[in-house]
């Protein structure tokens, strides 16, 4: 049955995957002398049209993309993977109201969205027309967003800074992968529930460290603003990671098998590497060692956004005539002499 | 008729100052559909109308909200439409509705929170139903105090007896006021003291504390109330400001005021839409784009009209490699049938437009597969009676209704009834093999004209390799005609035709060859394969295509034999199960078989005709109108 149901997808994905950059095509593009580097090294990935507005081509060729591979699907698995295109919309969200809260002009805010072509379901017109940041809210409670609006306006009524609206945003985000993932079944349900537990892992722990010991918040309220959903780290260990009193001290509290993967953390930013490292195991596991099951088309999604991230790094890396060295550091590619994934 | 209109490229220019009015008597010439300049934006760095455009755009939005709160139709027909509009009238208008726009804001604030409040009330009217059992004071259960422990909360009823029987040790009491199959709410109290002693047991006993609302404050039916009060309030409050909105716009004339804002915006929307594409330099403004041939004296008088000799009007053929668009002329009675190309595609400038064979197969071809004169007459009556539901549909329905009239005359059936007329022509089931034979010739003179205007539009396209070697080109009409004429000498003579067998073939070698010369950056091995399957996939659709029209016999045959089926059940009952019968048996005929054959028409046009010969990828022509955005240009006869 899923080899019926899946043939498409599984040989679109196959035909996707074979464009992803390997380390040698990674260090091929890192090296290669300045001048050549934005013609001849990017042609494998068709990496020349990031050249010019990186943010929204990486955007658009990602949701092209999606397009394709959610085209054969439906239910759950549909549901899913176009749950997973709806973060970029959040961050348009996001900018629609950083934007009309500071009162700014709404060409201006309009030139920071991204265009989600047919994934869009928020009517950007209209919330770009608003006047005042109530009518704003008002216009949002018509959309899907409702439950949005109202948290917003809550929260900006008690005088809560804007950062409490994204973070609202993002675990709510979160947590409806985490709902979809859970809803998939059989063995892609497995590789999924991986795939997107490994993400949800991922950001409860960075944004716990961070808000714990960047931002200095109490334990209980760090704890709250977590995503409520979890996978391997569960929420009693979460909870008692709140209560460490240092950076440190959480990390040497880590279980397994995050003790061993985060030993040598010094700060969030390696915690995040080190664990979208572990996320992109986890999706080309799935790649390489199953077939027919829309975990695969997940998993491809994920780590074409990395591709995408690191080709952005890279380009804007060798343009600000950096050596390949801190180029590969930046990107996290070279650990004791070692290549990362 | 059967072609989009001659088109021209104009391109008009003028004065700078008069920009804003020519858009205007653009817009109401209604023929112009304007594309990029053909100035470069070197030549021409300006544009005029940026301005135009912006201080439109944010006072439309203003106007469009305000329509909506005060729930107003935007006006149809525009006063005065050749009224220029200055800009400075533009921003008096844009002020103006920011302010009745700021006032209907706050309203809209108004009601949302009101909204709220109700919402809220409604929600705590509702938790309170689970108090009503206890008559006291429900303020006692919040307040905290140091010499007695209150509690309120849920417990599984399973747990509940020792539960009560172990809170006796403690020195508490449980009172319950609520309760369903699985849990029960329970009040506890006790001396302050003990509390620490049954934490450890409500724990265990998987006790959930309830939090008991602020807003509940006395006894539970005062509380009710008091909140049946308030929502009485809201709902007056709520009722008050609708009155309000009423009253605003009867004041100060607000309604004219806004539809004449409305009007001034429409006139003043050509020239907004036109921003982008209007180029500048200094004094002068340049717009080009479209227009119909024919009605390029029209235009070029009402320029002459108002701009006297401060205009420039270039107008030339279109060029070979421009994306010309096409304007399509129809009689109002094929609109609906214009629509239903229009939903496959829009014909490309040159290209046939299949509207009139379009319109003229569909009819013949329903009434072939839904003869029947009493059925056909309902259909045309619904068509005439329900006209205004139907809308630009009607002429379609009563189009197929008089042609299954004229086919049910032919056939003799009336309602089912094969002898209540004598048939013009004969009842499809008294010869089938006669009905199968007629569809197929049908079929075949269907495939031959469409194959004939692939070629046709090909060749006025310029691709002659497509129009002579394509499979739907000359070759695959020669390969077609072979099949026909090796068959039919067949089928009568028992033997193969050399001469057709000799069409068949040397057709299939152009259409290989073509398809070899297609594929050739491809493998041998692998062109030679898809070579070999375009020839063998081309019999196969020629072959399945024509009997494809086989439906048409068997769907006349079909309406027959469900009238049958009818009449059988008919006659197993009485009078009036009789009648009941026929009735609801026609009624289920026209609306199901009726449905199905219409269908099946569509997909007969649309997969063996259009999917053939009609490109539908051209450009719809758009033109500059007043006021709404541009839809697709219908133009009367």
């Amino acid at each position: 049955m899923s080899v019926a149901q899946y043939a498409y997808l599984n040989t679109r994905v196959s035909l996707y995957a074979a464009q992803l950059l390997g380390m040698d095509r990674l260090d091929a593009l890192i090296d290669r002398p300045y001048d050549e580097d934005t013609q001849a090294a990017a042609q494998p990935t068709d990496a020349i049209q990031y050249a010019g507005d990186l943010d929204q081509s990486n955007v658009t060729l990602l949701l092209k993309e999606l397009a394709v591979l959610i085209r054969p699907l439906s239910g759950a698995p549909r549901e899913l993977l176009g749950y997973w295109a709806h973060r970029f919309e959040l961050g348009n969200l996001k900018t629609i109201i950083r934007g009309k809260m500071a009162d700014q002009p709404q060409a201006a805010i309009e030139a920071q969205l991204q265009d989600m072509g047919a994934f869009t379901s928020l009517p950007i017109a209209g919330l770009l027309q608003s006047d005042t940041p109530a009518e704003l809210l008002r216009r949002l409670e018509q959309t899907p967003y409702a439950e949005i609006a109202r948290q917003a306006r809550h929260l900006l009524e008690q005088g809560e800074a804007l950062f409490a609206l994204d973070a609202a945003l993002d675990r709510r985000y979160f947590a409806g992968l985490a709902r979809r993932g859970a809803t998939v079944g059989g063995a892609s349900g497995q590789l999924l529930r991986a795939i997107v537990g490994s993400i949800v892992d991922r950001v409860n722990l960075v944004w716990l460290l961070r808000y714990r010991y960047a931002y200095n918040l109490p334990p209980a309220q760090a704890y709250y603003l977590l995503i409520p959903a979890s996978h391997r780290l569960l929420p009693q260990q979460l909870q008692q990671l709140a209560q460490c009193a240092s950076f440190d001290d959480a990390i040497a509290s880590l279980p397994p098998p995050f003790d061993r993967i985060l030993a040598d953390a010094r700060n969030t930013t390696e915690v995040t590497l080190k664990l979208e490292r572990e996320t992109w195991r986890y999706a080309a596991n799935a790649l390489r060692h199953s077939s027919f099951n829309v975990a695969r088309a997940l998993a491809y999604m994920v780590l074409r956004e990395r591709d995408l991230r690191r080709l952005r790094a890279i380009v804007r890396g060798r343009n600000m005539h950096m050596e390949s060295a801190m180029i590969r550091t930046a990107l996290g590619l070279v650990k004791n002499g070692q290549e990362a994934h | 008729m059967f072609m989009p209109l001659p088109m021209k490229r104009i391109t008009l220019s003028l004065l700078r100052d008069d920009a804003p009015q020519a858009s205007l008597l653009l817009a109401n010439y209604g023929s112009f559909d304007p594309e990029f300049r053909e100035a470069s934006a070197e030549q021409f760095p300006d544009l005029p109308g940026a301005a135009w455009r912006q201080v439109y755009t944010e006072t439309c939005a203003h106007l469009d909200k305000i329509l909506a709160h005060y729930v107003i139709a935007a006006p149809e027909a525009i006063d005065a439409p050749m009224r220029p509009v200055e800009l400075t009238q533009l921003a008096e208008a844009g002020a103006w509705l920011k302010t009745v726009w700021g006032k209907c804001s706050e309203a809209q604030e108004r009601m949302r929170r009101l909204h709220d409040q109700y919402r809220r009330t409604a929600q705590l009217h509702r938790a309170l139903d689970q108090f009503m059992d206890i008559s006291i004071d429900l303020a006692l259960l919040q307040r905290k105090s140091a010499l007695l422990d209150v509690r309120v909360g849920t417990l599984p009823r399973a747990n509940l007896q020792r539960f009560e029987e172990a809170l006796g040790l403690a020195g508490y009491v449980a009172i319950r006021f609520f309760g369903s199959e699985e849990q029960v709410h329970l009040i506890l109290a006790g001396a302050g003291g003990q509390a620490q002693q049954i934490e450890r047991m409500l724990q265990a006993a998987g006790w959930r504390a309830m939090d008991i609302p602020a807003e509940f404050r006395g006894r539970p039916d005062e509380v009710r109330r008091e909140l049946g009060e308030r929502m009485a309030q809201l709902r007056e409050q709520q009722a008050q400001e609708d009155t309000r909105r009423r009253k605003e716009l009867a004041q100060d004339k607000l309604r004219e005021r806004l539809l004449a804002a409305a009007n001034i915006l429409a006139r003043a929307a050509p020239y907004a839409e036109l921003a982008e594409l209007m180029r500048g330099r200094g004094s002068l403004a340049t717009v080009s784009g479209w227009s119909p041939e024919e009605q390029l004296p029209q235009l070029r008088q009402t320029l002459a009209e108002n701009f006297g000799n401060r205009y420039a009007l270039h107008v030339r053929d279109p060029r070979p490699d421009e994306r010309v668009p096409s304007a399509i002329r129809h009689h109002h009675w094929l609109q609906p049938f214009a629509r239903l190309v229009l939903n496959y595609g829009v014909p490309r400038y040159g290209e046939i437009d299949p509207t009139v064979l379009f319109a003229a197969s569909f009819v013949l071809m329903f009434g072939m597969m839904f003869g029947d004169v009493g059925h056909g007459i309902v259909l045309a009556l619904a068509g005439v009676l329900l006209r205004r539901r139907l809308g630009q549909y009607a002429p379609l329905v009563i189009a197929v209704g008089i042609s299954s009239t004229l086919f049910g005359l032919l056939y003799g059936s009336v309602f089912g009834y094969e002898h209540l007329l004598p048939a013009l022509w004969m009842s499809p089931l008294t010869d089938p093999m006669r009905m199968l034979g007629v569809a197929l010739g049908w079929g075949i003179g269907f495939i031959l004209l469409a194959t004939a205007l692939t070629i046709r539009n090909r060749i006025a396209a310029g691709r002659m390799r497509e129009a002579l070697l394509d499979s739907h080109g000359a070759a695959g009409l020669l390969l077609y005609l072979g099949l026909l004429a090796g068959a039919w000498r067949y089928a009568s003579a028992g033997e193969l035709d050399l001469a057709a067998m000799l069409t068949i073939s040397v057709s299939l070698a152009a259409i290989f060859a073509n398809a070899w010369r297609h594929n050739r950056g491809s493998p041998v091995g692998e062109r030679l394969l898809i070579a070999l399957m375009e020839g063998f996939e081309t019999v196969m659709a020629y072959i399945s295509n024509t009997l494809s029209f086989l439906r048409l016999a068997a769907f006349s045959l079909n309406h027959v034999a469900l009238s049958i089926a009818i009449f059988t059940v008919a006659n197993m009952l009485h009078t009036t199960g009789y009648w009941l019968t026929l009735v609801l048996g026609n009624v289920f005929i026209l609306a199901l078989e009726g449905g199905i054959v219409a269908i099946q028409t569509l997909r007969l046009e649309y997969y063996e005709g259009f999917s053939r010969f009609f490109g539908g990828d051209g450009r719809p022509f758009r033109p500059l109108t007043l006021g709404k955005p541009r839809g697709l240009a219908f133009q009367h006869d």
